[in-house]
């Protein structure tokens, strides 16, 4: 499997504090990744560096063009939705932004209705398309910047903490179209501080004070679970009750699936 | 203190459609309740009517002798007794430092200099950061770390009832924890009345004793969490999460047919199980 971001020995501080130091990470393309590590541990700033933000020491690529060479088409790539959904909408309208982005894309009229369609249905955020950013609610503001950013069709898109102020019928609509765009050959990478989501995914990551502890397939990841446990690190409920029944001697290994559980525990 | 919402109507300026449509409801004193639903369906506007940030054009809130309606100018005095921690940290942030921070509304209220520091402390102290966060810019802290703060500023003039906006998002399972302690504890200890707004169904689960559903602008139903988490048909309706222990204790019922007992916590899960599978 080919990498899409190369982390060659990076290294950044901010004001006074080292937050990354000689980090090398490859991310797999048209994986859906996990990220998971306490507050404060650098996964957001690496978001930052990852498009370009923030300069820094050593070497990030994305589809192997260099990050600090090559801004403009990192950002085109790139689809990302920040925790602070407030500063990410420029336009008075929500409609306004989605169509500045598809203009600014060289499409025609036909071709920026059609795919703002195409979002809006997929989101269901008709209601709020005509709407100033600041009367949405924490919630429709997030949808607003996911349909700004998925609208671009990025080949990457980064969900930073952006799926937890959606409602749960909300949620679903946005892994159903993440889903789709995983098919259909997107990277997703999701930061999150929900444990239940990293079972959706396919491979999890674990971050700590600037470094990478774990990089594994979820079916892999939780087996290390006293390693998990040493940095604080919630389990799924499924993971969290199999551990459990373990001890009980009522399972012998980590399940991710409830009905799977259930059927072993009353073979 | 007990609050009551007395048919409260509520439209936003320049917008046709009203936010909150004829709501009654009541929230118990000394107790945690949670208030749930859907984006959009209200749930902040509605929190904001019960320290008065939000007047209702229709209808008044009851906080004991407190009232907010229309014609009440000052809530001063109630704002000292409702404190609210908001969803977004930057939203009610605007000191340089965390000191002035924490310290502002101590400052509004006349705290004597000694006192302010004490309460500075305790309430730093009690969401688990050191006194070296006291000189630090809150904004250039952490997303974690700056609800943190937003916390602290609101425990440390020690209101009675305590609202929290989706208080843990963006928390890490540490943080987490520890402030699901902090809200027991406020609860059981220092008698607060609690309210939670949380899409956090597992959260609610485990902490609330009451929970109200908001749709539409309405409260469509309130009960205790065994009434409401028990209820398929409901969660269904209002596309509510079921929380993970209650699909476990679903899914044993309809494949094997063995009844667990109602549970909120893991540990007690466990045992039924261990009870049902030997």
């Amino acid at each position: 499997m080919s990498s899409i971001i190369k982390i060659n020995d990076l290294s950044f501080s901010y004001e006074d504090k080292k937050i990354f130091k000689k980090l090398n990470l490859e991310i797999e393309q048209n994986r859906w990744l996990t990220v998971v590590g306490a507050n404060g541990s650098g996964k957001s700033t690496l978001v930052s560096l990852i498009l370009g933000l923030k300069e820094y020491e050593g070497q990030i690529l994305v589809e192997d063009f260099d990050v600090l060479k090559s801004k403009k088409l990192i950002r085109k790539k790139i689809g990302v939705v920040f925790d602070d959904p407030d500063n990410q909408i420029i336009h008075d309208m929500v409609d306004d932004e989605l169509s500045f982005i598809l203009q600014n894309m060289g499409l025609s009229i036909s071709e920026i209705n059609q795919k703002k369609e195409e979002i809006v249905n997929a989101l269901g955020i008709k209601k709020i398309l005509k709407l100033k950013p600041s009367d949405l609610s924490g919630g429709e503001k997030c949808l607003a910047v996911l349909a700004a950013s998925l609208v671009k069709n990025p080949d990457i898109i980064i969900l930073d903490e952006a799926l937890e102020m959606l409602d749960n019928l909300q949620k679903n609509k946005v892994i159903k179209l993440l889903k789709n765009r995983l098919k259909a050959g997107a990277t997703i990478i999701n930061i999150t501080q929900d444990i239940e989501d990293s079972l959706i995914g396919d491979d999890i990551l674990l971050m700590d004070n600037g470094k990478v502890i774990l990089y594994d397939t979820k079916e892999s990841f939780f087996n290390h679970d006293e390693e998990i446990k040493k940095y604080n690190l919630e389990l799924p409920f499924i993971v969290d009750l199999s551990i459990k029944l373990e001890y009980y001697g009522l399972t012998n290994k980590i399940y991710l699936d409830m009905e799977e559980l259930v059927n072993e525990i009353w073979k | 203190m007990e609050i009551i919402f007395d048919n409260i109507k509520f439209t936003y300026e320049g917008s046709n459609e009203e936010t909150i449509k004829g709501l009654s409801a009541h929230l118990k004193k000394n107790s945690i309740n949670a208030i749930i639903g859907e984006n959009g369906s209200g749930k902040t506007t509605l929190i904001q009517t019960i320290n008065g940030l939000i007047i209702p054009d229709i209808g008044e809130i009851r906080i004991d002798d407190f009232r907010v309606k229309k014609g009440i100018k000052d809530y001063k005095d109630l704002r000292f007794n409702v404190g609210m921690v908001f969803q977004l940290p930057e939203e009610q942030i605007f000191n340089l430092t965390v000191e002035d921070e924490i310290g502002y509304t101590l400052d509004y209220y006349n705290y004597r200099q000694d006192e302010k520091e004490k309460h500075i402390l305790d309430a730093l102290k009690m969401v688990g950061l050191n006194k070296d966060y006291l000189s630090k810019n809150p904004l250039s802290l952490s997303q974690g770390e700056k609800r943190k703060v937003a916390i602290a500023t609101v425990l440390a003039f020690n209101p009675k009832v305590i609202i929290f906006d989706e208080p843990t998002i963006g928390l890490d399972y540490k943080t987490k924890e520890n402030l699901i302690k902090i809200i027991r504890l406020l609860k059981n200890r220092f008698h607060k009345t609690i309210i939670i707004v949380s899409h956090d169904v597992d959260l609610v689960h485990k902490l609330s004793d009451y929970i109200c559903i908001l749709s539409n602008g309405k409260i469509v139903k309130s009960g205790s969490k065994y009434e409401i988490f028990t209820d398929s048909n409901l969660l269904k309706k209002y596309h509510i999460k079921v929380p993970k222990i209650i699909e476990f204790e679903k899914l044993v019922l309809e494949k094997k047919k063995i009844k667990l007992g109602y549970r909120d916590d893991i540990n007690d899960l466990l045992k039924d199980i261990y009870r049902n599978a030997k």
